[in-house]
């Protein structure tokens, strides 16, 4: 029997997440999880904004980490768009719909930077990726993935993290190559 | 295929580069249909939540299946049809719509795959269908009721007389009425379009 992951992904309009969210839908789907995408509005009547921006990122994410043999809608998504401030509203709803992993977009890791210990504490891991500077113009390489997850800053991941990513065979050659740099 | 051209290019001229593998045509037609699908599911649900959920189906639908677009109708229109009948088979099959007189005649929503020449062949049902169901919708609530229990529940006129507290001859009068504004509003979609009838819908049912 297999329990399903829940990866959280707090994200907000006003910044570029459209990298993050791609690296998120890629973890997701490697690790087979459901993934929640956060984000607060300033009134329940105006989140048609959002929604526009979540399917935007989405044709971002298909051009940008191309699959083949998997379908792309295989990503369990769950938009939960709360009210109030954005790093408020996630420690509150952390604290109340427990997840596994929570990613967290350079962008914003300055804004949840002093909320960061407690987004930790209430979460089974956290994952902040690395800054990307400027677009990339052309799809990245099959180890895109694995150098962000490599460049990320990981705090307290579940201890079967990596061995739920190692199902993923296709990455095997680069998971070798990631523990030697590592040397774990 | 350059950034240029992209932005000039057909959506055929795209699709065609999709095929080859060409990552930037598919975020090129992606941007140009996310919003139009999303609203046509809109026009469905009347619930953004679930109008996302449908839209990003459709378009994976659509864009996992994308080999099979024949080029018969615009890529518009085909992309439009398979977004249809998603909605109408999710919410057929969340038990949210079912209206007898339009299922006579329905295509299989399961057994063929989205984007067969079958699919494109059926777009002006689709069309007519999106219509028909978005004006069920607009009624006022009472209309849209009676009409869902006669013909979606398959009601009989006693029993709509009992539920209703009414006698039969004024239930046969308020079917007869809501059958005709249903038509009326129908012609007029079709001649003025469907957002036109629906942002006036109040001075078409009022009375």
């Amino acid at each position: 029997m297999s329990i399903t992951k829940t990866l959280l992904y707090p994200f907000s309009v006003e910044s570029q997440y459209f990298d993050s969210y791609a690296w998120a839908c890629e973890l997701a789907l490697r690790m087979k999880a459901k993934l929640k995408l956060f984000t607060t509005s300033p009134a329940p009547s105006s989140t048609q904004p959002i929604y526009h921006s979540l399917l935007e990122a989405h044709g971002y994410y298909l051009q940008h980490y191309p699959h083949r043999g998997v379908k792309s809608n295989d990503v369990q998504k769950e938009p939960c768009i709360a009210s109030g401030e954005l790093e408020t509203a996630l420690v509150s709803h952390l604290k109340n719909n427990p997840v596994d992993i929570v990613i967290i977009d350079p962008e914003l890791s300055a804004t949840l930077a002093q909320g960061l210990s407690v987004i930790v504490k209430e979460s089974g891991g956290v994952i902040v990726l690395p800054s990307i500077k400027g677009k990339p113009s052309a799809p990245p390489s099959a180890d895109k993935f694995y150098d962000d997850l490599r460049r990320a800053r990981l705090y307290k991941l579940p201890s079967n993290f990596f061995f739920t990513l190692g199902k993923d065979h296709s990455a095997f050659n680069y998971l070798r190559k990631f523990f030697q740099k590592n040397r774990f | 295929m350059s950034i240029r051209s992209l932005s000039a290019a057909t959506d055929e001229e795209l699709v065609a580069a999709i095929r080859e593998g060409d990552r930037l045509a598919l975020g090129e037609l992606y941007n140009r249909y996310y919003k139009k699908v999303f609203n046509k599911c809109f026009s469905f649900t009347k619930k953004q939540e679930e109008a996302f959920d449908l839209a990003q189906e459709a378009l994976m639908k659509a864009f996992d299946n994308i080999h099979s677009f024949k080029g018969e109708s615009s890529f518009s229109t085909w992309l439009y049809t398979i977004t249809h009948r998603h909605c109408l088979a999710t919410l057929k099959k969340n038990g949210r719509f079912q209206f007898h007189s339009l299922e006579a005649n329905s295509y299989r929503d399961d057994d063929q795959p989205d984007g067969t020449p079958a699919a494109e062949e059926t777009s002006d049902r689709a069309e007519q269908e999106l219509i028909m169901y978005s004006l069920i919708n607009a009624l006022p609530d009472k209309e849209r009721h009676l009409l869902k229990l006669k013909y979606l529940q398959g009601e009989s006129v006693e029993s709509l007389q009992t539920q209703l507290n009414i006698s039969g001859s004024a239930v046969k009068m308020r079917l007869k009425r809501s059958r005709e504004k249903l038509n009326m509003l129908y012609a007029l979609a079709l001649t003025y379009g469907l957002e036109q009838v629906l942002g006036r819908i109040e001075l078409f049912t009022a009375g």
